[in-house]
C-alpha cells in the first residue's frame, strides 16, 4: 500500500518522540513544569501511537514494535569548539533541544500522511493526521516555550 | 467587542494544558478580530493519585466560619470559636476500616509531610479525605512541624501549579491516614 513507508516512519518517529517526553519528565523531575507537562505530553502521545498502530493493523501494516525501534539521538551539535561540561541548566536546555528534534521530525512525519490521505482521498485518516499535526505541534510549541524561558538566565549567567 | 484584534491585544494566549505560548501568526490565524475565544481544554488526571502505600485521595478546602487562613476570622471570637482548630473529614466506612472513631486523633501522611487532627466522620464520600487549609501557625505558640504537632493542609499538598496562570495546585494528594497512638 503506497502508505505503508510514510505510516511506518511516523510510528517510528512518535515512539521515540513519546519515549523522549518520558525520559525528559523522569530526568527533570526537580522541574515542576517539565516534571508534570512533559509527562502529561508523554501520555497524550502514546495514546496517539495506539490509535496509529490500531489504525495500521486494520489495515495490514506491519510495523516494528515500538519497543524493539532502534534508538535515533537528535543531531550532534556542530563540533566548532569543544564543548564543555553543561550546568544544570544547560543540561535541561541539551534535552528540550534534543526532545525539540524529536517532536519537529514526528510533526514533519504527521504532515508527510497527512498529505498522503489527502492524495489518496481517505478522509477518515486526514482527520486523524491532521489532529496528529496539531497534537505534535503543541509538543514543539512547549518545547520552544520552555527553551525561550530557560535559555536567557542559563546563558547571561554561565 | 473584545479587544482580540491581534494588533491591539496585550497578549497572544497560551495553551491552556501546557501554557505554551502562541504568537502573533498564529494569533491572527484564530481570526478572533474583536470577538472572544473560548477555549476548551483536555482532562489532565491530578498530579497525583491513591496508591499502595498511600490509599486516601486528599481534597483540602474552605469551611463557611472562616477564611483561607484566617488571619482576619480567626481575630473574630465568633468566629474563631465556632471552628478553632484543624480537623479531618473521613468516610464512616473508612473510618470503620481504620479503627478510627469520631473524635479520635488521627495522623495523616502524605509523600511530603504530616499533620495530626481529630477525626470527623460522615462528610467526605468513600475514599476521600478533607482537610480544611485555614489552620497554620501564626496563632500557635509552638511553631510546628518542627516545634510541636505540624496542622497545616498544605504540608500534605504536592508542588504542582496550572501552566498558564501558575496557580498551585494546593487541593489534591494522595494520603493514609492511622489512629494516633
Amino acid at each position: 500500500m503506497t502508505l505503508d513507508r510514510s505510516t511506518s516512519q511516523l510510528h517510528a518517529s512518535m515512539a521515540h518522540l513519546a519515549s523522549g517526553l518520558r525520559g525528559l519528565a523522569r530526568d527533570h523531575a526537580d522541574d515542576q513544569d517539565v516534571f508534570h507537562v512533559g509527562g502529561a505530553l508523554a501520555l497524550y502521545m502514546a495514546d496517539l501511537l495506539d490509535e496509529l498502530e490500531a489504525r495500521a493493523r486494520a489495515r495490514g501494516t506491519v510495523l516494528v514494535d515500538r519497543d524493539r525501534l532502534p534508538g535515533i539521538s537528535a543531531p550532534a551539535l556542530p563540533e566548532t569548539a569543544p564543548l564543555s561540561d553543561p550546568g544544570p541548566g544547560e543540561a535541561l536546555l541539551d534535552d528540550l533541544r534534543e526532545v525539540g528534534v524529536r517532536a519537529h521530525a514526528a510533526q514533519l512525519d504527521w504532515t508527510i500522511l497527512h498529505q498522503g490521505a489527502l492524495a489518496t482521498r481517505d478522509r477518515d485518516l486526514a482527520e486523524f493526521t491532521e489532529g496528529g499535526t496539531e497534537e505534535s505541534g503543541r509538543v514543539v510549541r512547549w518545547l520552544t516555550t520552555r527553551i525561550k524561558e530557560g535559555a536567557p538566565q542559563v546563558l547571561a549567567t554561565r | 467587542m473584545f479587544a482580540t484584534a491581534t494588533d491591539y491585544c496585550e497578549d497572544y494566549g497560551h495553551d491552556l494544558l501546557t501554557g505554551a505560548s502562541f504568537d502573533a501568526q498564529e494569533h491572527r490565524g484564530f481570526g478572533a478580530d474583536g470577538r472572544a475565544f473560548l477555549k476548551p481544554a483536555e482532562y489532565a488526571p491530578p498530579p497525583e493519585g491513591p496508591s499502595e502505600d498511600y490509599p486516601l485521595r486528599l481534597a483540602t478546602g474552605r469551611r463557611v466560619y472562616q477564611w483561607h487562613t484566617r488571619t482576619k476570622t480567626g481575630r473574630v471570637p465568633e468566629l474563631h470559636a465556632a471552628a478553632p482548630d484543624v480537623w479531618v473529614e473521613l468516610h464512616d466506612a473508612d473510618a470503620k476500616d481504620l479503627g478510627i472513631r469520631d473524635g479520635d486523633r488521627c495522623t495523616v501522611i502524605s509523600p511530603r509531610g504530616t499533620i495530626e487532627a481529630p477525626a470527623r466522620l460522615g462528610g467526605p464520600r468513600r475514599g476521600v479525605v478533607f482537610v480544611p487549609f485555614h489552620y497554620g501557625y501564626w496563632d500557635r505558640g509552638d511553631a510546628a512541624p518542627n516545634g510541636g504537632a505540624a496542622r497545616a493542609a498544605n504540608e500534605l499538598t504536592v508542588t504542582a501549579w496550572d501552566p498558564v496562570s501558575r496557580q498551585p495546585l494546593f487541593k489534591a494528594g494522595a494520603v493514609r491516614v492511622e489512629r494516633t497512638a
